[in-house]
């Protein structure tokens, strides 16, 4: 998850310019499915790597501006 | 102690902004440990996450219907689930909102989440500092 998670956060840029608006599945240094759905993202992922388990996340558009929720 | 980071995101108001955000393991009854990335938002009441992750999460989705709401009246209708959640290694339960869109990011917020760890956000080193609340 470590390696994942670095990925994410060093090529930031290059994933959000690409994926903004996606659900992604990262395996190791990469993004390895993308899509609208979080589930069918994860079943993509899975089929290319089965012995791995994926990382998902959403990556926000350009005009996403991250509030405060109040439940 | 764990670390995680803030990361440069785009932003058509600021340019460029640094949003902290961390990586979790969550699992319901139904589900295994599924890892994820997500904001860690000190202003949110409850975590949330899209609907097709509660899907992933064999969730009930029409159980525990509610409403959440940001600034303005702009309301998401979600559904509220007890799960296990990983930050440090360390499984503690939390509430999850799953909204029932698509299109939103995964929030970590206060509740169940901040009153297990201590949590220190250090922008200016571009880092966050998990610690389980003694």
């Amino acid at each position: 998850m470590k390696e994942e998670f670095e990925f994410y956060i060093k090529h930031s840029s290059e994933i959000n310019k690409q994926f903004g608006g996606k659900h992604i599945a990262i395996v190791g240094h990469k993004v390895v499915a993308s899509g609208d759905s979080a589930a069918e993202v994860l079943k993509s992922a899975k089929k290319k790597y089965p012995d791995k388990k994926p990382v998902l996340t959403y990556v926000p558009e350009k005009d996403t501006l991250v509030l405060i929720f109040d439940a | 102690m764990h670390e995680f980071d803030y990361r440069e995101e785009d932003s058509k108001i600021f340019g460029k902004v640094l949003r902290p955000v961390i990586t979790a393991e969550v699992k319901s009854e139904k589900s295994g440990w599924q890892p994820f990335i997500a904001y860690i938002d000190s202003g949110a009441d409850i975590s949330i996450a899209p609907k097709s992750f509660g899907e992933v999460l064999k969730l009930d989705l029409l159980q525990n219907l509610s409403e959440v709401k940001g600034i303005g009246d702009a309301r998401i209708p979600i559904s509220i689930h007890k799960v296990d959640m990983k930050i440090n290694g360390k499984p503690v339960e939390v509430k999850l909102a799953i909204a029932l869109i698509d299109k939103i990011p995964y929030l970590l917020g206060r509740a169940d989440v901040f009153k297990n760890y201590s949590i220190l956000f250090r922008e200016s080193m571009k880092k966050i500092f998990f610690e389980d609340e003694k």
